[in-house]
């Protein structure tokens, strides 16, 4: 960085240099000084954020999905709630720090607004609506590999995969359960 | 993150990778009920290091070897200790994994590292360990992790809540 300023400001200096040696051409010179293209600093790695905010916001709206479906799953089965309230726990801190990774752009509703029960279809018996709860968590896992690849920070991608993991673990726990 | 750092956190997977192989061998002569359950966990290992390997070999690297013996962190006497020994691998494992992950210059070791870690987090639950919400990753992401170690020869680096105390 410090090199490219220095170069930026040689080139300048001696544009400067060559318009004052063309004085008889004051005009032209300094027209042509005027356009001189000032490199801006570089926008950084644009791109890659705005990419990153698309999947960061994929990854929010799924945790939002999989905290309804657990809503939904207690509010028709009451009395797992035991059983069920660590992992929502941990869906929320999943949501918390895809959240608190930046502004989400696209963002219509309250991220950290508590998901609304009664979109999903839960089941009656209780066994087969761990099993459904246990299918949405293997599907996010498999997600979330795939976001992790699809990430361009080196520290994000590990936090998707982190999260994949415990979603991974999620599935396998609640089928055995 | 480069091709150096790259280099030292596939290596440092690979060093757990040969820890857990050895370690299973461990926890699978102690499971009268859940050796056939060992043994998968010790072949599954097994595959993930020579994968490793090759892809370590593929990038310009020479595989670190494994250590002729390795101290286990606790003394295995029972089927309870050994799966102990299998939660304690899993979470070291699952971190390095999560090291790889950050420190992968190509899609193919990210994509590699992060079903790892996945396996991992499975393997982790199966033998009993509790979920946690974010494997791999000391605490809340965002706050510097810390390094665990692939060994089981250096107990005192079990910052895992299943370390002996």
């Amino acid at each position: 960085m410090v090199t490219g300023v220095t170069n930026t400001v040689d080139v300048r200096r001696r544009r400067l240099l060559i318009c004052l040696a063309g004085l008889p051409m004051l005009g032209t010179a300094l027209a042509a000084c005027a356009d001189d293209a000032v490199p801006k600093s570089a926008p950084g790695h644009r791109l890659d954020v705005d990419m990153d905010v698309k999947v960061r916001w994929r990854a929010v709206e799924a945790e939002r999905a999989l905290l309804g479906l657990y809503a939904a799953t207690l509010t028709a089965h009451p009395g797992l709630s035991d059983t069920l309230a660590p992992f929502t726990a941990r869906h929320t801190e999943h949501l918390d720090v895809l959240v608190e990774g930046g502004p989400l752009p696209f963002s219509a509703s309250d991220p950290l607004a508590p998901p609304s029960p009664g979109s999903a279809d839960v089941p009656a018996d209780a066994a087969a609506a761990l099993a459904a709860v246990a299918e949405a968590e293997s599907a996010a896992a498999e997600a979330r590999v795939a976001d992790c690849l699809a990430a361009s920070g080196s520290r994000f991608a590990a936090v998707l995969a982190s999260v994949a993991a415990c979603e991974a673990a999620h599935a396998a726990t609640l089928e055995s359960a | 993150m480069n091709a150096e750092d790259e280099l030292t956190a596939a290596q440092a997977a690979l060093a757990g990778e040969h820890a857990c192989v050895y370690g299973y061998g461990v926890v699978g002569a102690h499971l009268s009920d859940d050796a056939e359950t060992a043994a998968r966990a010790l072949q599954a290992h097994r595959d993930r290091r020579d994968d490793l390997a090759a892809l370590i070999r593929a990038g310009g690297g020479e595989p670190e070897a494994s250590a002729p013996t390795y101290e286990l962190p606790q003394p295995v006497t029972d089927a309870a200790s050994a799966s102990k020994l299998a939660v304690l691998m899993e979470t070291r494992l699952a971190a390095l994994y999560a090291d790889l992950v950050g420190a992968a210059q190509s899609g193919e070791l990210r994509e590699f590292a992060a079903q790892a870690l996945v396996a991992a987090s499975v393997a982790r639950g199966r033998w009993g360990g509790e979920p946690v919400a974010f494997p791999g990753l000391s605490g809340r992401p965002g706050t510097p992790g810390t390094q665990a170690s692939p060994t089981p020869q250096t107990p005192s680096d079990t910052e895992t809540p299943e370390s002996p105390q």
